[in-house]
């Protein structure tokens, strides 16, 4: 038993130098249950539709977030918060999604911004409107 | 309306690439194999565009994958056809075309080396399998002059569209959004840089943690390659029955190398059952559950002749899921 698995461990060892595949991609498992809601009960998700899904939302959120960082770094700014991506979005052609995601941001900052300072909402707001955009793409601009 | 279709542009851009360089490739076989495969993919696509109105390619190649199982008069075949074809289409999407170029090429020689060493890797052998099989197959060849019909009208250009250069002359260009034109040219060199300082994700392991991976190795495990809960564990006694089994099939790591050159010399199909079930099995999808999803029409088929084994790979953020292999 331990002989066959030690295999793919041997050649899977830890990498040194590479990014690790947790810092580019979104976890597969969030993915699977974001998936699965948009199913019938008895439904299932092949391995490869969830790598696919995984693949694609992952470069969307570097998509726009690297318009959103074009726009920032013009203006000089160092921090990416929720509006740049709304603008980002609509730049690129997603005007759809604005209308919803404005009042999501709304309400998030209603609640979050009496927690928090004014420097760590704006963190917050973009950590949320991003899904998490900020902390996986500061390390690779 | 006007999203989902440059969506649906962003996606499909990625695909030329993979096209151009699989007949750039100097292995002959292997990239007529993928050609030939991936022709397949496309032409299926085709008249699901009739019935199912949805855009989204990465869901149409999930209805491509059922429609030629159910076309095929080998539906496990086709099961197992899709699977290369599309997981080498999966660096497409993340690639830019010289990164893409270059990684592919680098890929398929660490697979050659390994396949020469003589290594029994169980993920090597059944992809290796496929593709011969591709080759030898003469139904592929005659598919190969109706691809390109379907290329064209997926690839027809529109108004708000703009053309996307590539670096080979002989392709294409590929029609977006012109809102995301030049944010698709920095996407690209950004991807780039990290290809060139080697940071860009090239094999994905089959589980994140050792120790997690070690504890499921060890998880006692019920009929049909399922772990035991804490009742059926001492409920049932079945578990040291089959145990033994499986621990003669782990150690034999020889006797499974010369089972997959049988079935290879024999018949290709049981490769390519394993093939299907291997993939399949990693979503937690019990392997009758799968049998029977796929094959509608005959679901009494398969079920009796076979005989599985289950194995345990931690994945992604420590999830457990079931890897099973088929022997008949």
């Amino acid at each position: 038993m331990a002989d066959t698995p030690s295999s793919p461990a041997g050649d899977g060892g830890e990498s040194g130098g590479s990014v690790r595949e947790q810092d580019r991609y979104l976890p597969i498992a969030n993915i699977s249950r974001i998936m699965k809601k948009a199913l019938p009960p008895n439904g299932k998700i092949g391995k490869d539709a969830k790598d696919t899904v995984q693949e694609c939302v992952s470069e969307f959120i570097s998509f726009i977030t690297s318009e959103a960082s074009d726009k920032c770094q013009k203006e000089k700014r160092k921090t990416v918060n929720g509006d740049d991506l709304l603008w980002a979005m609509a730049t690129l052609g997603f005007e759809d999604y604005l209308e919803p995601l404005k009042i999501y941001l709304a309400r998030y900052r209603e609640l979050e911004g009496d927690n928090k300072g004014s420097g760590k909402s704006g963190d917050g707001s973009n950590r949320d409107a991003g899904g998490g955009v900020s902390g996986e793409e500061m390390p690779s601009w | 309306m006007d999203k989902k279709v440059s969506f649906t542009s962003s996606v499909a851009h990625s695909t030329p690439p993979y096209l151009s360089t699989s007949i750039s490739w100097g292995l002959p076989t292997k990239s007529n194999g993928v050609t030939e495969s991936l022709s397949l993919k496309v032409v299926d696509a085709r008249p699901e565009r009739l019935i199912n109105t949805k855009n989204i390619s990465f869901q149409d190649q999930d209805s491509s994958s059922t429609l030629s199982s159910a076309q095929s008069s080998n539906d496990v075949t086709s099961s197992g056809d899709d699977n290369p074809s599309r997981q080498i289409s999966f660096l497409a999407h993340s690639d830019v075309c010289k990164g893409f170029e270059e990684t592919q090429r680098k890929r398929f020689a660490i697979k050659s080396g390994s396949s020469t060493a003589g290594i029994a890797d169980i993920h090597s052998s059944p992809s290796k399998a496929n593709f011969s099989f591709h080759y030898a197959d003469p139904h592929f060849g005659g598919l190969m002059p109706a691809a390109y019909l379907p290329q064209a009208t997926i690839w027809n250009p529109q108004m708000t569209r703009v053309p996307l250069p590539f670096d080979l002359i002989e392709n294409e260009p590929v029609f977006v959004n012109a809102k995301q034109f030049h944010a698709i040219m920095r996407r690209r060199q950004q991807r780039a840089k990290l290809e060139a300082q080697n940071k860009l994700i090239k094999a994905r392991k089959p589980y994140l943690h050792e120790s997690r991976h070690v504890h499921a190795l060890k998880r006692p495990r019920g009929s049909g390659g399922r772990f035991l809960n804490t009742k059926k564990l001492q409920e049932s006694t079945d578990p040291k029955q089959d145990m033994p089994i499986q621990q003669q099939h782990a150690t034999g790591n020889m006797s499974r190398f010369v089972l997959y050159q049988l079935q290879n010399s024999n018949d290709c199909d049981c490769s390519t059952t394993s093939r299907s079930d291997i993939t399949s099995a990693s979503d937690s999808v019990n392997l009758f559950g799968h049998s029977e999803f796929l094959i509608s029409d005959c679901p009494s088929q398969t079920n009796p002749t076979m005989y599985v084994h289950g194995q345990s790979n931690d994945m992604h953020g420590g999830r457990n899921t079931h890897h099973f292999s088929v022997h008949i």
